[in-house]
């Protein structure tokens, strides 16, 4: 159901939405969002939405959020969006048209464009220092979580244990996640930021960015941000949920934090700590980076147990907390990731959440060196630890591990302490066999990052980030081993979110770079697609400006040496399976590229001066290798559009 | 072609339309007709959209395929009830419902599979987006291996499952899971085959939540002194597998019991092994694992033991605290069986003391979750012999199930309604029959 203007004056369906301004093109408006949506509703993007209290999507009702649509709610009433369990909701937001939800302050620093809604351009807009100027999105769920809060909860994972959701008022009806279904299906989201927000209504408590409790794995989320906000940026209580293309920039407390029995996956994540207010740490003022508990308490079911690649993780060097918090049995691994610039510990060992919980090697259950010790399948030396997981999102390594990463720029004195003795075990994760870290190279892992000047917010000194390109450079741009091709994860061999020469996937839709603290060529898209040859997915990239006259350069990179290649560019996608891959151009042209010795080719192209502005192009690479059983490995496609 | 020039002169090869492109690859909806199938052919007005077009691996399937496929003999109503069903699954539009009407599509291919209708499953199956096709394809595909047809009936469907897989598994985004999944699956209809390498081919790979079907599927061919070992072994995997593998592992048990019920070596050492896991895995999982011995030692005509699987279920139960959606489908499930196992009395006074749980706590239940409740109760008198309490309840389910404002939740709730009637052979009268095309009929937005 689409609401537009007359709609939202006429349709008795539309009950919480209530037109009270336009702004922007004859068709925007404005739609205030005053009460819950029992009924299910689309926001579509010729409107901009303001929510005005905590609006719940309740039991039954689905909210669909076109691509495009912004949601900015009016500046520090509190305005905030929870999905409860048996609803659902589909953010559709595209690499050009993200879904924005953020204040109206923030929108008053986008550039004039009155054909926008919003009157602004979301493309635009200026960093402030700030947070907790509207709510959050929370999205509540029926999968096994771990808490024993609720008196009528069990140790033993089960289906009636649930959990009251942090910050939510309301009651047990709309605030309660958790159940017994870890496929259970939220919904889908791609595409959404999520800026200064954080703020709860009448209670002292604050919101995560994006708090995510019993999520089951039939929900689909990719491509989210969080800029500012006053607590985490995304926070996962239990549930199966698995996550691919997250970037968290200057949070006010935890980057990325997960509890209660999360057993998921997730690959590409961009973390940059810093700071939202000047406010204590913890509530504007960045705390860990990546903080993991396993479960409440931690002899509870389901125990965290979750699989990490491709992370960069980008922390403050002076005041900063630690890079990854472990705390109550919870049994991580991160691989291909890049850990830098540390105030604190890169392997923080917090033992405890705070909040009663006990610890490891609580009950019986694994030790903090034992879970670092132990094979992710084998059995625990303990009668009590059981099971370690409700679902393995492990398939190699140990419970607790960190490998194939590079540590670099971490210049607390402590920085190590932990990571070259694990819980005084005598093991070193840069010395053991088969770990593959990295400590300390010559040269940084990513190109480049520039930091503003310090200041003091909290009483703690923050060095900002004001400029990165954090593709990778140096140890970053080879690991030793690929990310497993599994359908989940792509199979890359590089450490860190980014690959070498690659596009940004933060492209054209976040706050980082609409900010512009992202240094990388925003013209062109990473369609994705890429099939795994010898030296995994050959990375396709452009640079330049795609406009009529221009020459722009493709680059290929981790193609097999001096293989034969065809470039195949197309004025459509037409995605077609073909030996295991997909070509994704519509094969409009093909053109010979025999790659060099070392698997790379660039490729300048002169484009015409009649080059239609708008005419959206795709490219992508097929490359002979035998490696693959189908003897074709096939790189990420891109797309440009003429300028 | 020398490319020391780079340049715009790269060569026009190919212009395909789009159009031609998807003529090319044609669209599976195409079904063999049959008096039955065509009815389950969902109309564009009541599917809301029609499927999309255009996917390669959708392929269509041969046509002496589809004739090894037939329907079993089954009553009008029942075939209607499968209709209205699926018509009710299809009618959620694609966006953005394509995975709860998938789900919803692949339930009515599991019923039309229990009810022996493989042509009319195989038509729905044809109709799903989504991965949970490759599922439907896989499900049908081990049925037919389960009747013992030959591998070269099944292998087709198999294949077309495993393109599916492979497709979903290709596209942006995707979860790993899924296909995963669907491998299984396809591994265990080969494991029913003795294709062993086949077996090894689909199994290879299958990590995490999926793994623990594996265990499961094994248990159907194992060898005894496997399945000896296998019990031996449990211990180990209860202290270090995944609650998933724990639950394969279980599920095997249970075809051990089927398999090995007269061995009483076995059947004992199963019977003592199982209850070391159930301070280890969800309660739910422990009542249905003893509950699945309990229906296999009454098929052996044990109804003594029987009654003391679902005594241990009870306590099980009886040891925690549920929610009432949760709590009135369990007893419903337990005291019907007891009634099957002759213990007459405490069965009727197990479904009163439900009915009256749910009407007690009705209230706080949430819309969508009611009928969820009611059904497995429906279901229970209908076994034991009450056919107007049962249509009285799956009434109130129609009716309790369509309070929510929104078409999804009633469209499940109605297809699964329309199914559990299917399998349990409840005849709707007319008055019934009106009401559920009528709550058919309300199908539309908001969804």
């Amino acid at each position: 159901m689409k609401s537009c203007v007359s709609k939202a004056v006429l349709g008795t369906a539309l009950v919480g939405l209530a037109l009270l301004g336009v702004a922007g093109s004859s068709q925007a408006a404005e739609i205030f969002v005053i009460s819950d949506i029992s009924t299910s509703t689309t926001w579509t993007a010729n409107n901009t939405y303001n929510l005005q209290q905590q609006i719940y999507v309740l039991p039954g009702a689905t909210l669909t959020i076109e691509a495009g649509v912004v949601v900015a709610s009016t500046t520090n009433l509190g305005g905030s969006l929870a999905v409860t369990r048996g609803a659902q909701i589909f953010i559709n937001g595209t690499k050009d048209k993200p879904v924005i939800m953020t204040s109206k302050a923030d929108v008053a620093t986008w550039t004039p464009l009155g054909s926008h809604p919003t009157g602004g351009n979301p493309k635009t807009g200026a960093w402030r220092e700030a947070a907790n100027e509207w709510g959050n999105l929370t999205i509540m769920g029926r999968a096994y979580i771990a808490e024993n809060a609720i008196g009528s909860n069990v140790p033993t994972c089960n289906a009636n244990n649930v959990a009251d959701m942090e910050g939510l008022t309301r009651g047990i009806s709309t605030d309660r996640y958790g159940g017994g279904n870890d496929d259970d299906d939220s919904g889908s989201i791609s595409y959404l930021s999520l800026r200064y927000g954080g703020k709860v209504i009448g209670l002292n408590n604050e919101l995560n960015g994006l708090s995510l409790g019993g999520i089951g794995r039939e929900t689909d989320l990719h491509h989210v941000e969080i800029m500012n906000n006053v607590d985490d940026g995304i926070e996962i209580w239990g549930g199966t949920l698995n996550l691919q293309y997250i970037s968290i920039w200057n949070v006010g407390d935890d980057s990325f934090d997960v509890d209660q029995g999360w057993r998921g996956q997730a690959q590409f994540g961009l973390i940059v700590q810093g700071y939202s207010l000047d406010a204590a740490q913890g509530s504007g003022v960045g705390d860990n980076a990546i903080e993991t508990d396993g479960a409440e308490d931690s002899d509870w079911q389901p125990v965290t147990t979750a699989t990490i690649y491709n992370f960069t993780v980008i922390g403050q060097p002076v005041d900063g907390d630690g890079l990854t918090a472990w705390r109550d049995n919870a049994r991580v691994q991160y691989r291909n990731c890049i850990f830098m610039d540390c105030g604190e510990q890169v392997i923080r060992f917090d033992n405890l959440d705070g909040d009663g919980a006990n610890g490891y090697g609580f009950g019986g259950t694994l030790s903090w060196p034992a879970t670092w010790a132990t094979a992710y399948n084998a059995a625990p030396p303990h009668a009590n630890d059981c099971p370690p997981s409700v679902y393995q999102a492990q398939s190699d390594g140990n419970l607790a591990d960190i490998r194939d990463s590079v540590f670099y720029n971490n210049q607390n004195a402590a920085a190590y302490t932990e990571a070259e003795n694990i819980g005084g075990s005598g093991l070193n994760i840069f010395t053991a066999s088969g770990y593959d870290n990295v400590k300390e190279p010559g040269t940084s892992p990513i190109v480049s990052i520039t930091r503003g000047g310090v200041v003091t917010r909290g009483g703690k000194l923050m060095v900002p980030v004001v400029g990165l390109n954090p593709l990778p450079n140096g140890s970053g741009r080879n690991s030793v081993n690929f990310a497993p091709d599994n359908g989940f994860f792509r199979s890359h061999k590089y450490r860190g979110a980014f690959g070498p020469n690659a596009n940004l996937w933060t492209g054209n839709w976040t706050a980082a770079t609409a900010f512009g603290f992202l240094n990388s060529d925003a013209n062109y898209c990473d369609e994705g697609n890429g099939l795994p040859g010898l030296n995994g997915e050959p990375l396709l990239s452009g640079s330049g400006v795609p406009a009529g006259g221009n020459t722009i350069t493709l680059q290929l990179r981790k193609g097999r040496a001096n293989a034969a290649a065809t470039w195949i560019g197309g004025l459509g996608r037409i995605d077609l399976p073909f030996k295991d891959g997909v070509i994704v151009p519509a094969l409009t042209f093909l053109l010979s590229i025999p790659l060099d010795g070392n698997g790379n080719r660039d490729l300048p192209i002169p484009l015409p001066a009649s080059l239609p502005v708008g005419l959206k192009v795709f490219g992508q690479v097929a490359i002979v290798d035998t490696s693959n059983p189908k003897s074709f490995s096939f790189s990420n496609a891109i797309s440009f559009r003429a300028q | 072609m020398p490319i020391a020039r780079f340049s715009w002169t790269v060569r026009l090869l190919l212009v395909l339309a789009s159009a031609s492109w998807s003529a090319v690859a044609c669209s599976s909806d195409e079904a063999v007709e049959t008096d039955s199938a065509a009815t389950m052919k969902t109309s564009s007005s009541s599917a809301g959209q029609a499927p999309a077009s255009g996917d390669p691996d959708r392929t269509e399937p041969a046509v002496e395929d589809r004739l090894a496929l037939t329907d079993e003999t089954l009553e009008e109503y029942r075939r209607d009830l499968l209709t209205l069903a699926y018509r009710t699954a299809s009618a959620l539009p694609l966006q953005p419902h394509v995975k709860t009407r998938s789900r919803a599509q692949q339930s009515v291919v599991e019923a039309c599979l229990e009810l022996g209708q493989l042509r009319r499953a195989e038509t729905v199956a044809a109709g799903i987006e989504h991965w949970r096709q490759g599922m439907a394809l896989a499900l049908l595909g081990t049925e037919l291996a389960r009747q013992g047809r030959p591998v070269e009936v099944v292998e087709p469907w198999l294949e077309r499952a495993s393109r599916n897989a492979e497709a979903q598994a290709r596209q942006p985004n995707s979860q790993a899971w899924r296909r995963e999944r669907v491998r299984a699956r396809i591994a265990q209809a080969y494991r029913l085959l003795g294709e062993a390498e086949k077996v090894a081919t689909f199994e290879a790979g299958i990590q995490g939540s999926e793994s623990g079907r594996l265990l499961a599927g094994r248990a159907e061919v194992m060898e005894r002194e496997q399945v000896l070992a296998t019990i031996d072994s449990f211990e180990s995997l209860l202290a270090a597998g995944d609650l998933d593998q724990v639950r394969g592992a279980l599920k095997g048990f249970e075809r051990f019991y089927g398999r090995f019920y007269e061995e009483d070596v076995i059947r004992e050492a199963l019977e003592v092994t199982i209850q070391a896991s159930w301070k280890k895995v969800p309660r739910e999982v422990a009542i249905d694992t003893l509950m699945g011995f309990a229906e296999i030692a009454l098929a052996h005509g044990d109804s003594d033991r029987a009654l003391s699987h679902v005594g241990e279920a009870q306590q099980v139960f009886d040891a925690a605290v549920w929610l009432p959606e949760h709590r009135v489908p369990r007893m419903a499930e337990m005291a019907e069986f007891r009634h099957r196992a002759g213990d007459v009395e405490t069965a009727r006074q197990g479904l009163e003391a439900a009915r009256a749980i749910y009407d007690a706590e009705r209230a706080k239940i949430v819309d969508i979750d009611r009928a969820g409740a009611l059904r497995p109760l429906a279901e229970a008198y209908q076994s034991i012999g009450e056919p107007g309490v049962a249509a009285t309840l799956y009434r109130r389910a129609i009716e309790d199930g369509n309070r929510n404002p929104n078409s999804r939740p009633r469209a499940e709730d109605l297809c699964a309604t329309c199914l559990s009637m299917a399998l349990h052979e409840l005849e709707p009268d007319a008055t019934l029959w009106a009401r559920l095309k009528q709550v058919f009929d309300a199908l539309a937005e908001p969804w």
